[in-house]
């Protein structure tokens, strides 16, 4: 009769339990079903090595060693003690183990899991609140798990146990805790000890249906979402960005300006934020006092998808529903025009003018000042972001009250912050999204943004210099051989110059370090002159579309006037976006960058580094270079390649390599907040003491020489692109034309 | 308010200028609308967009002058008029006596224009509509306010600002400062397209015969040559001693 009651009454507490749980889930899957359809391709293969490689190999995430390790116990331990739960349940309903084949070492798998849990969960608890994880929050909420956890661990264990003492089981090697806790038992007669198993059997039961219930509730949602999340993640290069239909007549739209606008794969990404931070931690515009930090852009838009979706759906998305609060969040604080760190005029100063510690010979070091910090950017997020009586759900606009345009135009596209993420978030597509629509619909653009972007569209440079002058860097070339299209119409390889390559000063000098190596290497090049047009890449990461599809299909014309078939650039931008993004327009051609040439070029022997460089050199990463297209090598073979190099890394190099501040259009926007990127990056790099600070990119090579002015050290710190190092040693530095 | 706005259409600030056979030779040139009347055209918005009303752009050109119509419509004005007609060839007497004919017909309380063209560095057919239209004017203004019909501007005196009181209808020259003008939005450039265009002739008006052109151009040229500079070496008296001696050569006196 008491099997049966029991019975019942667990079959009613489950049943409640599994229909709340499986409420929860689906409330939020509908909010994610108002997103727009998201267009996945099918490369099965592909996405089932990443699902290996990520949930079960956890790759992501022991890019941080400590966390990683913790999470690493936790996820196989919750899966191992998943088995142990419902031996435990169904023991307890039915009197018998499960029939598993060699119970005894099962029992032990148990027992040891647990001890390797337990350890983890204090660990978790001192990363956050003692250890005070900058990235981490350290609000009660975020204790909860911890203590979630732990009880759940202490009900299996009592439940195990009291179970012996109840069945009068001998102490055993293979259940050493639980033969333990049964010995402390021990005095216990015989109907307590059956009571008190009952008791703890059911505590376990309802904790673990209760914390069922909350994870779905949660950030702890990441259980069921991130490992679905990382199976439908985009499988396009890096970075790629959505096309935009502009001959859809019944587009009235473009762009995001409600949570609805973005596709369903998009939401799904809002409730697989786990809030790590590890986003955050990387990005150059929260580690200099601009307001974004990419995992607040996420929580900030989950916590309002899930708002509008109750709103729409008419269902709310807590169950218990602790109280009616029917207010909503909202920015409540417009951002300051000087980012959040505050003293940003004296940090940047003070830290511009303190004169480096020399050490040996003319090597800049830095002493132990902050280069970047979070802390300010997490602070002001934290506390600008909140419930509000002022506003309705319908009133609160995506852009303005929950993203500010401030954030918007801080990113810089580096994806450092999508690179970090453990369950294969993209933040930088939502970012411009938002821009397509402030861009496209609104023409909101900053000033200087939106100067760059005309002068684009009438000379094809963003300075509006004349496209008649566009090639009049080749009347600098001395006796070098520069054919044109028209000149060599059977070349190999076209050598798109680019913008910066052909106007800019400095990058001009880029481009003539790598015509004579072309040359000396006998390469069969030719250069397009005054019909090349800018890449579109700066319109295109501003979010103005519709300027980057009349660029991307005027210049795939030009190749197909002139049958390219092999493209080379020495920027990075364009050499992504001509490889990644042109294709979708109809370019087929094979795109290198300057880089991957000269270090082919090299290896054949077509080059001959020959004459020593005495340098100590650091290399700084491009962000489209390499996190977008996995570039980290070759720069730096060919200057291991150089005789006399002394190739030394900085701490944040190749994947974690921060970006120098330029991308996404930043490189023609005044930056008024917080800290200069730039200025960050030069002080990490002089913090390893190089005479030059190598790169591959022109705008890199810009903001490495403004950031070394800036520290007043560019008389020691040359900053120079990888091809002009390589011209020194092939020539030799005494030759003309250096 | 019926709000006008006169724009030209100019050569792209960085166009390069080649002459032939005597003519300014616009092929292959990027034509926009010149950076002054955009600024108008902002104002002309925002004061729209405040007191209500209808903007209207005209201009007097060729067949091409339509994309900076197009353009001012794509920013947000809601009308645009076209005079043209070929046996226009008009100085700014000429244009100013158009200009003020098509806008007499339709009423006006404010009409905006640039202060100058940055082509021609014409700054004189705006004020001469004020006198055809026999209205004040305000030249080269930085900051202005609306109110019932009162207009207060601020313009730019010689690097002085002078604060100047009208009533309406007025017109205002609009100076480098007053704003910042708007980016097109992609519905805005395809809203333009089905916005009303009036194309106007010299007879439309009932304009011919009596428009003569009061200048006559004799010869187009491009600017010389600009001679490379030269930095002075040597110590402060060698420098001195050189400089005067190139300034004597260069048939410079000091009396």
């Amino acid at each position: 009769m008491w099997q049966l009651i029991h019975f019942l009454l667990f079959l009613i507490v489950t049943g409640c339990g599994i229909f709340l749980i499986a409420q929860v889930v689906y409330r939020r899957y509908a909010y994610i079903q108002l997103g727009k359809p998201a267009v996945l391709r099918k490369d099965l293969k592909e996405r089932i090595s990443v699902f290996l490689l990520h949930v079960f190999g956890q790759k992501k995430l022991l890019k941080d060693r400590k966390s990683g390790i913790m999470h690493v116990v936790m996820f196989y331990g919750f899966i191992i003690l998943q088995f142990g739960a419902l031996d435990i349940v169904y023991k307890g309903l039915v009197g018998r183990p499960l029939p598993i084949p060699g119970y005894h070492y099962f029992q032990l798998s148990q027992e040891i899991t647990v001890c390797f849990i337990l350890p983890a969960v204090v660990y978790a608890f001192y990363r956050r609140y003692m250890e005070k994880l900058k990235r981490l929050k350290r609000g009660w909420k975020a204790s909860l798990v911890v203590f979630f956890i732990f009880f759940l661990m202490l009900s299996v264990l009592l439940t195990l146990g009291l179970d012996r003492v109840r069945l009068g089981e001998a102490v055993s090697r293979y259940a050493p805790i639980s033969s333990l806790i049964a010995l402390a038992f021990s005095g216990l007669s015989m109907p307590l000890a059956t009571g008190f198993y009952h008791a703890a059997w059911w505590a376990h039961l309802l904790i673990l249906l209760a914390f069922a219930l909350y994870v779905p509730q949660s950030k702890h949602f990441h259980l069921i979402t991130a490992p679905i999340n990382i199976f439908l993640r985009r499988t396009e290069p890096a970075g790629k960005l959505r096309n935009m239909d502009f001959d859809d007549e019944f587009s009235e739209s473009f762009g995001a300006s409600k949570i609805e606008d973005f596709d369903k794969k998009q939401l799904l990404d809002l409730y697989a934020c786990v809030e790590c931070g590890r986003c955050t931690n990387m990005c150059p515009a929260s580690g200099t006092g601009k307001v974004l930090s990419p995992m607040h852009l996420i929580t900030k838009m989950r916590d309002h998808l899930t708002e509008k979706g109750a709103a729409v759906t008419s269902k709310s998305p807590w169950i218990p529903a602790f109280s009616a609060d029917a207010r909503v969040h909202t920015v409540r604080n417009r951002p300051h025009p000087s980012g959040t760190w505050h003293q940003s005029g004296g940090v940047q100063e003070a830290a511009a003018s303190e004169p480096g510690k020399r050490s040996e010979g003319s090597a800049v070091r830095l002493g132990a000042e902050t280069i970047t910090d979070i802390e300010p950017t997490v602070r002001w997020q934290n506390f600008s972001w909140g419930k509000t009586d002022e506003k309705k759900i319908d009133n609160v606009h995506l852009i303005g009250d929950v993203i500010t345009e401030e954030e918007i135009w801080s990113c810089t596209t580096c994806r450092n912050c999508e690179d970090q993420c453990p369950v294969g978030n993209e933040h930088v597509d939502k970012i411009i999204d938002l821009r397509r629509y402030l861009v496209l619909m609104e023409g909101k653009v900053p000033q200087e943004g939106q100067r760059a972007m005309q002068n684009i569209e009438r000379q094809g440079n963003p300075w509006g210099m004349s496209r008649s002058d566009r090639a009049k860097w080749m009347e600098d070339m001395n006796e070098m051989a520069v054919p044109t299209v028209k000149e060599n119409p059977d070349f190999d390889y076209l050598f798109f110059v680019g913008s910066m390559g052909s106007y800019d000063n400095r990058s001009k000098k880029v481009t003539h370090s790598f015509i004579r190596l072309l040359n000396e290497a006998g390469v069969n090049f030719a250069v397009l002159g005054n019909e090349e047009k800018a890449s579109g890449d700066t319109p295109r990461r501003m979010g103005n579309e519709f300027l980057f599809q009349q660029l991307c299909e005027a210049n795939i014309k030009t190749f197909e006037k002139y049958h390219v078939k092999k493209i080379v650039t020495a920027c990075p931008h364009t050499f992504n976006l001509f490889k990644n993004e042109y294709p979708a327009f109809g370019l087929r051609a094979e795109v290198l960058h300057h880089t991957q040439l000269l270090d082919l070029l090299v290896k054949e022997g077509r080059l001959n580094p020959k004459h020593p460089v005495r340098e100590r050199v650091t290399y700084h990463d491009s962000c489209y270079l390499g996190r977008y297209n996995s570039v980290f090598d070759q720069p730096r073979n060919i200057l291991r390649a150089i005789p006399g190099v002394e190739l030394v890394e900085m701490e944040r190099s190749r994947e974690n390599g921060m970006c120098c501040g330029a991308g996404g259009g930043m490189m023609w926007l005044e930056e008024e907040a917080g800290k200069r990127v730039n200025l960050a990056r030069a002080e990490q790099a002089l913090a390893v003491g190089p005479n030059t600070i190598a790169s591959a990119c022109p705008y890199c090579l810009t903001m490495m020489d403004d950031g070394t002015k800036m520290k007043g050290v560019e008389e020691e710190v040359k900053t120079k692109d990888v091809a002009e190092i390589l011209v020194e040693s092939v020539f030799g530095s005494l030759q003309p034309g250096h | 308010m019926k709000i006008w706005v006169c724009i030209k259409q100019t050569f792209d600030t960085e166009e390069k200028i080649v002459i032939e056979n005597g003519k300014v030779d616009e092929k292959d040139a990027e034509f926009i609308i010149n950076p002054y009347d955009e600024y108008a055209i902002e104002e002309a918005l925002q004061l729209r967009d405040e007191l209500g009303g209808e903007v209207t752009v005209i201009t007097v050109g060729p067949d091409r002058a339509e994309n900076a119509l197009r353009t001012a419509l794509a920013m947000g004005a809601d009308k645009a008029a076209l005079i043209q007609d070929p046996s226009l060839v008009g100085d700014e007497c000429v244009l100013a006596r158009m200009l003020a004919e098509a806008i007499r017909r339709e009423g006006f309380d404010l009409i905006l224009g640039g202060n100058f063209a940055v082509d021609s560095g014409s700054g004189q057919v705006a004020i001469r509509l004020a006198e055809e239209l026999d209205i004040p004017h305000i030249g080269s203004v930085t900051g202005l306010n609306v109110n019932g019909r009162q207009a207060i501007a601020k313009r730019d005196a010689e690097g002085d600002t002078e604060a100047v009181e009208s009533t309406l209808p007025v017109l205002i020259t609009a100076q480098q400062g007053l704003n910042e003008p708007r980016y097109p939005s992609l519905p805005g450039i395809m809203r333009a397209k089905r916005k009303p265009l009036e194309r106007l002739s010299a007879q439309d008006l009932g304009l011919s015969d009596s428009l003569k052109t009061k200048t006559l151009i004799i010869e187009e040229y491009l600017p010389p040559e600009k001679e490379a500079g030269k930095i002075l070496e040597g110590d402060l008296d060698q420098q001195v001693q050189e400089l005067v001696e190139a300034l004597c050569g260069k048939g410079l006196s000091f009396n």
